[in-house]
């Protein structure tokens, strides 16, 4: 724990963390809350998922090791449980093992050891011919869009249907539907260079969420918008929530982390060293 | 049957969205194939001009004056009956002597000379099917009592017996280098094709790999992907093909039959059947081509 400060030490009475036993830290959050109150903007929580559920992402002793860096593992161990409706913030430094965390969940990298969990199917023993059907029940939205800079909004947020065998009439009904939903529905025709980076984050929220998968995740969907944008692509994320979409977000955003005051994990050079309930950013960078 | 029109429709508009890899996967198709075909159809004519002037290859047996008619008929009977050999023609003095007469007509000097007396020989003229074995054929005829008895030149019946041995082996080891070097030629452009073709249909997916990786993301199968990809190659692979097919159909036209009246002596010619042979073969080689070349360029895209 050698990245010890002075934020984390406040912290420590309260939120009694270690590596060893993240989950302890759930079961004090009240009066967490209570305390850093003083300092930290009150925030509303509506729906706190209840711990009764079973878990719909479970990281059981993963690590996964690159073979570029054999001695310095990407992700060291790491056991976690991600509950269905869970806001969770991932952060830490850069390398520190994030996007490798995100992109192990829907498989778009296989783990070294240990095993992942996605209801309850498990990635390892996955066959490679299921696993766009895993994809489909994972949204991902990502830093730089990766939207198809030659087909408009709609028709960009239609591929996702149409890719995965849906009729155009199901999408002619869905694609206005979610471009509602963020917002852009007046912008269906334009082509990605014609809106703005904000707009254009939406597009592909909206395309991760067409086919109303339960669970999303985002690396770091803020990381090229100013801080008022990111604002609006929070709200957008917190209303996909609300409806019972668990969303695993990566970011490096401190003060989005510390207003939303949803669950934080902490990862640091693929260590997992903090996971606390309405947390703070808390690393010292 | 909802993604086969997914897969016909995207290859149709992948046709105009990327409209210069469209063209250029085209193109190199088209020439690749134009390239062997032309060369193909040039080694079928070669080829055929070889077979013409190897089929000159022929024997002449010379034969005594005083050989009766049932010696020379059971002669020919022998000569028949052995392997290689396609036909037999009997030439009498006279008409040996009229064909002399008609040869040398612009000399008349040689012929008044030659007075009322007929010096030349009646012989037989023995055709090949199989002009390799001249040398092998001419042996045995050599060797047997039917014609060792009548032949013209009784001390020496080699003599008797003409093939022009030297000129025919240095004639079989030419057209034989010949045929080599056209396959190897077009066995070297077949590669090349291959290679180029390839190349291309990389540069292509290549340029489309953020189409594919998002496909991936959002849960799209493999086969999905690969679908408008491989409808988009056997679109080009048609094209490319049927252009190369026309401009060699339109070369056989019209350049051969040019080339043909230029070198008279030589039978250029082709037979439809064997154009036919080569078109199929060429429509199939594109198609071939293509469809592997994008399969195999889009597995490292694919892989999980």
């Amino acid at each position: 724990m050698t990245n010890d400060n002075v934020e984390r030490d406040v912290l420590r009475p309260v939120d009694d963390m270690s590596a060893a036993a993240p989950q302890r830290g759930r079961h004090s959050a009240p009066n967490m809350t209570a305390q850093l109150s003083v300092a930290l903007p009150k925030v509303d929580l509506p729906n706190t998922p209840r711990k009764t559920d079973k878990p719909i992402i479970v990281f059981d002793h993963v690590s996964k090791v690159y073979d570029a860096q054999p001695n310095r593992p990407a992700l060291n161990d790491i056991s976690l449980q991600i509950y269905p409706g869970e806001f969770v913030f991932l952060v830490g430094h850069s390398g520190s093992g994030k996007s490798t965390f995100i992109r192990t969940i829907n498989r778009e990298i296989k783990v070294s050891s240990g095993h992942i969990y996605v209801a309850n199917e498990d990635l390892a023993s996955l066959r490679n011919s299921r696993v766009p059907y895993l994809r489909r029940n994972i949204g991902c939205v990502f830093q730089d869009f990766k939207l198809l800079p030659n087909k408009t909004v709609y028709e960009n947020v239609a591929f996702a249907l149409a890719v995965i065998g849906k009729s155009r009439k199901a999408a002619k009904k869905q694609v206005p539907e979610v471009l509602r939903l963020v917002g852009l529905h007046e912008k269906l025709d334009k082509y990605p260079d014609q809106l703005s980076g904000g707009e254009q984050q939406r597009v592909s929220i909206a395309r991760a969420i067409v086919n109303h998968p339960p669970v999303l995740i985002c690396d770091e969907p803020t990381g090229n918008l100013d801080p008022q944008t990111s604002r609006g692509i929070m709200e957008v994320l917190e209303r996909i929530n609300r409806t019972g979409t668990t969303i695993l977000m990566a970011t490096h955003d401190r003060e989005m982390v510390d207003n939303m005051r949803r669950r934080v994990i902490t990862l640091d050079h693929g260590n997992l060293v903090g996971d606390r309930e309405r947390g703070v950013y808390g690393l010292n960078v | 049957m909802s993604s086969l029109f997914y897969f016909i429709k995207e290859s149709l508009v992948g046709f105009t969205r990327n409209l210069s890899t469209t063209l250029g996967s085209i193109i190199t198709i088209f020439l690749s194939l134009l390239i062997i075909g032309v060369f193909l159809m040039g080694g079928v004519v070669v080829g055929n001009v070889v077979a013409s002037v190897e089929d000159e290859v022929s024997i002449t047996a010379y034969l005594a004056d005083k050989a009766s008619e049932a010696e020379v008929v059971s002669l020919e009977n022998y000569v028949k009956g052995l392997d290689g050999v396609s036909s037999v023609e009997y030439t009498s003095k006279e008409q040996a002597l009229t064909n002399f007469k008609e040869s040398m007509s612009s000399n008349p000097d040689i012929i008044e000379q030659m007075g009322n007396d007929n010096p030349l020989p009646a012989s037989l003229t023995i055709q090949l099917s199989e002009p390799e074995r001249v040398a092998d054929v001419a042996k045995q005829i050599e060797k047997s009592e039917a014609f060792t008895s009548i032949c013209d030149n009784k001390e020496d019946p080699g003599e008797s017996l003409k093939y022009g041995q030297k000129t025919v082996e240095k004639l079989f080891s030419v057209t034989s280098s010949i045929r080599n070097v056209g396959v190897a030629i077009i066995a070297l452009l077949i590669f090349i094709a291959l290679v180029f073709i390839n190349n291309t249909i990389r540069l292509a997916i290549l340029s489309r790999r953020k189409e594919i990786s998002i496909m991936r993301l959002v849960g799209a199968s493999n086969g999905f992907i690969r679908g408008p990809f491989l409808m988009e190659a056997i679109l080009h692979a048609v094209i490319g093909s049927v252009l190369a097919i026309g401009v060699v159909e339109l070369l056989r036209r019209f350049a051969l039959p040019q080339l043909s009246s230029a070198l008279a002596w030589l039978p250029l010619t082709v037979s439809g059947h064997t154009m036919l042979v080569i078109y199929v073969g060429l429509l199939a080689a594109g198609l071939v081509i293509a469809l592997l070349g994008s399969a195999f360029a889009m597995r490292r895209y694919l892989k999980a």
